[in-house]
């Protein structure tokens, strides 16, 4: 896609400029101005907050500008919001379908709102389920679709009246890489047939994918054009740093610390260097001498690009870490499964996992939606009961040291889960009396999670008025006083801005140093890269279970000599697929 | 509160706050009350006035003539229909204009001279029972201080304390009432916060963050019992006080037994309203169980109908709500002059309703995990 230039001299579907919108205090879009072309993919990219829903709700006429020009399909949604509707597909970040009824019925439903007639409407759907590939589940109540296909549905129903500009507000959120693929596969055959797609996402390495890109951050736009054309800028400042994998988190935590990195990410057993501008680079080549690795230059990707942009990455030390203290652990491993199986009725979701975590592991859950990740964590995190196996953290078996178990684990999920009602101090003081601090003991675990992370000013608020990175921030403080041995993230950092998750994974790496085990579940590839093993669950089962270095080397082929950690997984789970195919057939 | 272990503290203390920092539960919890106090003490009255009579008097003595005109100038009777036969009688009461038809026979005089027993008949409306029998009430009592007395046909089994408690009007409602608000009170605003409490968190998803912590599920519940324990007798004293310095409604029974029976009555409303919780995972849906839950109990507790007016399966239902139980206890206290012994029977019927919707609550929550 990269390569083909466009050349469109035609009018563009989509027009805005001088488009500001504020509420209250927060400015929203400042000053945005941008062409979105037909037969073209455009991706409004940029972490949460940054404005992308705003821009999406002006442009399907649900939100009035405070000022600025709009034309969408050469209409003003403003003055001809009709016209504007009759053109456009919208999806919003939760399609408005009705659980309750089947598939067909919503379809059914989408078609008489959109006026499409009668005799029209059964080609229609044979096209849309045909495209989704929804055909066989018609007769299914919405509600019981997995992910994937909710987003499918809601692309076919967006798609009902034959929309001139379809604007879809991140339908890659909570979706598996398989099924993320499907849906770039049908919004590609829509630009190809002359649409034009907006396609708005907090991941970059989709943002990759898209034909055109506008980078969104804090209200303004940061760069629009062809993604290729920013990651170009880049070109030769990327680095891999090859050789000692058992100590690259240290040897990363060294090279942030030098004037001339911009940027740095574990990846895999490698690191990921990005070097300041014409930076001299004899500082990092002794830091690399003296670790016994060597440092390759390799391609920049659309992520480098825009953290250098945002002018690099954050460095320095995790003060938690360093406060934290070396963890000790009852046991050998930190966390194991034995023949772990859960049934749910007719249903296995998880199907006899085996696995061992060792202390101060990184260790990645991976899976496509249903695949019995989620069941297999809550097993580990004692909010499920196994139907039979072991479950042991820290070595406490859940089934009858469930009380030890929990002490000894701390448990962060991206969906925050902290009181709003409570303000910013009342839920650190929670949490740490609820893990049972107490006493002098507890004020000065609060008050350290305080400092480290700078929240003094905002003790009084609600967290939900918190920015997004202190929110963070206050989750993994909540985690973590009581100081466990094993940490829980669950889909830690999805829809955060690189900056935010490498400030993240900086006091996470340091934890790991102390020897803190960590359990990870995420969707985000990106992530399963900073993981030292990786766990692929799929069906209930577990298919793989390696570094990701060598999941990615187990799909190698010709036609694919340097797949991704994606490529990898959307390859693994294929393979079980083909696999029963043939014992089915046999 | 040094004695809970500190896992349990800070559960009861984000309780405590979850609901006095949420301004819409702060003002459920006062604006309900207020509301309950005036409309039921003032506006809602179940004395009856300008009530319908029909008299077929087939007696010309005294003692009869004494009875209609008494009747006649009797405050609740509106107006007096005269029939002429006992079919006339019976048809306007079928056609319900009028209320209740007293039929006097024609040995009632000579019966009270004779000392004999004197009786007159009463027919009542059933399809308006409830005022019908506080009419027949106030009719009896008419009758019996001219030394005869009434049979009625509907509805039957009327307590003649309950009756006594009836007569004299204007003031006995609200001696009857104002006490009662006290029980609903507690009642709504009790299930209320534990119907909801453990909804919410599972709607917002702090419920499993919850069920990560060490906290287990017994301390789980006690913590969710907490604000309502400390509210709903600050409410209930709160009417309590307002019935005898406002309504000077004398208070003649033990005080600690009424007191100790409001916090046994709380705990079994948490019970009722942790189990509707447990079951639900939406606030929409455990706000829908609990009004299911709330109307039929304040109707089968006595304090608008009678207990005993109803059919007898409804009255062994009518055991399981706490309502009625506490109700009884704080007539008796207030106005029977009753003591800690003599509210025994409805005082344990009352703690195993809180204890065993305290344990089925506490087996869904444990349930909800397998």
């Amino acid at each position: 896609m990269n390569e083909t230039v466009i050349i469109n001299d035609a009018k563009p579907a989509v027009e805005f400029s001088n488009l500001t919108k504020t509420f209250g205090a927060t400015i929203a879009l400042d000053n945005v101005e941008g062409k979105f072309h037909a037969g073209r993919l455009t991706g409004i990219v940029g972490p949460d907050g940054a404005g992308k829903t705003t821009l999406m709700r002006i442009l399907a006429t649900l939100l009035k500008p405070d000022n600025g020009n709009v034309s969408v399909a050469n209409f003003d949604p403003e003055k001809q919001f009709r016209d504007v509707k009759d053109n456009i597909g919208y999806m919003p970040q939760r399609f408005g379908l009705y659980e309750d009824l089947s598939v067909m019925e919503n379809m059914q439903l989408y078609a008489k709102l959109r006026k499409v007639s009668p005799k029209n409407r059964q080609v229609l759907f044979d096209r849309l389920l045909d495209f989704t590939r929804l055909a066989p589940f018609t007769a299914r109540l919405a509600g019981r679709l997995s992910g994937g296909m909710k987003q499918k549905l809601g692309l076919a129903c967006a798609l009902m009246g034959e929309p001139k500009v379809l604007l879809l507000d991140e339908p890659g959120v909570g979706v598996d890489p398989v099924s993320r693929q499907d849906l770039w596969r049908m919004v590609e055959d829509l630009t190809s047939d002359g649409m034009a797609v907006v396609w708005s996402t907090s991941y970059l390495d989709e943002a990759e994918k898209c034909e055109s890109v506008m980078l969104l951050n804090e209200g303004k736009v940061l760069y629009d054009g062809a993604p290729q054309k920013l990651t170009d800028t880049l070109e030769g400042r990327c680095f891999l740093i090859n050789g000692r994998p058992q100590i690259r988190r240290q040897t990363l935590l060294n090279a942030l610390k030098l004037p001339s990195v911009a940027d740095g990410v574990i990846q895999g057993s490698s690191i990921r260097i990005v070097e300041r501008p014409n930076a001299d680079l004899t500082q990092l080549r002794d830091l690399v001498k003296s670790r016994e690795s060597i440092m390759i230059p390799t391609k920049a990707r659309f992520e480098d690009a825009f953290v250098d942009l945002l002018g690099g990455g954050p460095s320095g030390e995790s003060q938690l870490a360093k406060n934290f203290g070396d963890v000790v652990l009852n046991g050998e491993n930190a966390v194991l499964c034995q023949d772990l199986t859960k049934v749910f009725g007719e249903f296995t979701a998880t199907d006899n996992v085996n696995f061992e975590v060792k202390k101060g592991e990184i260790f990645g859950l991976l899976g496509p939606n249903g695949a019995g990740k989620s069941t297999t964590f809550k097993m580990l995190c004692g909010l499920l009961q196994p139907t039979s196996g072991i479950a042991k953290v820290a070595g406490y078996d859940l089934r009858n040291a469930a009380r030890e178990a929990k002490s000894n684990l701390g448990y962060m999920a991206q969906k925050f889960s902290l009181y709003s009602i409570l303000s910013v101090k009342q839920n650190l003081e929670f949490s740490a009396g609820v893990y049972g601090l107490d006493g002098a003991l507890k004020r000065d675990r609060i008050d350290e999670m305080i400092e480290i992370f700078h929240l003094q000013k905002y003790l009084n608020a609600s967290p939900d008025s918190l920015p997004l990175g202190f929110k963070q921030r206050l989750a993994l403080s909540c985690a973590l006083m009581h100081r466990p041995p094993v940490l829980f993230l669950d889909e830690p950092t999805s829809g955060v801005d690189p900056i935010t998750r490498r400030e993240f994974w900086i006091h996470i790496n340091g934890l790991v140093e102390r020897g803190v085990t960590i359990m990870v579940t995420t969707h985000f590839m990106e992530e399963a890269e900073y993981c030292d093993r990786v766990a692929m669950m799929y069906g209930g089962k577990l298919i793989a279970l390696d570094t990701p270095d060598e999941l990615k080397k187990s799909v190698v082929t010709k036609e694919m000599q340097n797949p991704t950690m994606e490529d990898a997984f959307i390859e693994l789970i294929a393979r079980v697929d083909a696999q029963n195919a043939k014992a089915k057939a046999a | 509160m040094a004695i809970f272990s500190p896992i349990l503290r800070a559960q009861i203390v984000k309780e405590i706050l979850l609901v006095f920092r949420d301004p819409k539960a702060r003002m459920g919890l006062i604006i309900p009350p207020l509301m309950q106090l005036f409309i039921f003490s003032f506006a809602v009255t179940l004395d009856v006035n300008n009530v319908k009579l029909a008299i077929f008097n087939q007696d010309n003595g005294a003692y009869s003539q004494d009875f209609v005109a008494t009747m006649s100038h009797a405050a609740f009777v509106g107006e007096i229909k005269y029939v002429h036969s006992q079919s006339e009688l019976e048809s306007v009461v079928e056609h319900g204009s009028v209320l209740a038809a007293i039929n006097i026979p024609q040995t009632f005089s000579n019966d009270i001279i004779a000392k004999r027993h004197a009786k007159a008949q009463v027919l009542i409306d059933g399809r308006r029972a409830n005022s019908g029998q506080i009419v027949f009430a106030y009719i009896q009592a008419i009758a019996s201080n001219i030394g005869a007395s009434v049979v009625s046909t509907l509805p039957k089994n009327i307590d003649a304390g309950w009756v006594r408690y009836w007569f004299n009007p204007a003031l006995i409602y609200q001696w009857f009432v104002v006490p009662s608000l006290a029980a609903i009170l507690v009642n709504t605003s009790a299930l209320g916060i534990s119907a909801l409490a453990l909804a919410t968190e599972r709607e917002l998803g702090t419920f499993d963050q919850l069920l990560i912590t060490p906290a287990n599920y017994i301390e789980i519940i006690i913590a969710k019992s907490v604000p309502s324990l400390l509210l709903g007798p600050l409410l209930a004293l709160f009417m309590v006080a307002v019935a005898i310095f406002g309504f000077k409604i004398p208070f003649t029974g033990s005080f600690p037994a009424m007191l100790f029976s409001i916090y046994v009555h709380v705990f079994a409303c948490v019970g009722i309203g942790l189990t509707i919780s447990a079951m639900c995972d939406t606030q929409q849906q455990a706000i829908m169980g609990m009004f299911t839950l709330m109307v039929p109990m304040m109707l089968m507790s006595g304090f608008s109908s009678p207990v005993e007016n109803m059919p007898k399966f409804m009255q062994i239902l009518a055991e399981a709500i706490p309502n009625k139980h506490v109700l009884l206890i704080l007539q008796g206290t207030f106005l029977k002059g009753q003591t800690f012994v003599q509210i025994l029977p409805q005082l344990i019927p009352l703690i195993i309703i809180g204890f065993v919707s305290m344990t089925i609550a506490t087996i869904i929550v444990r349930s909800k995990l397998r």
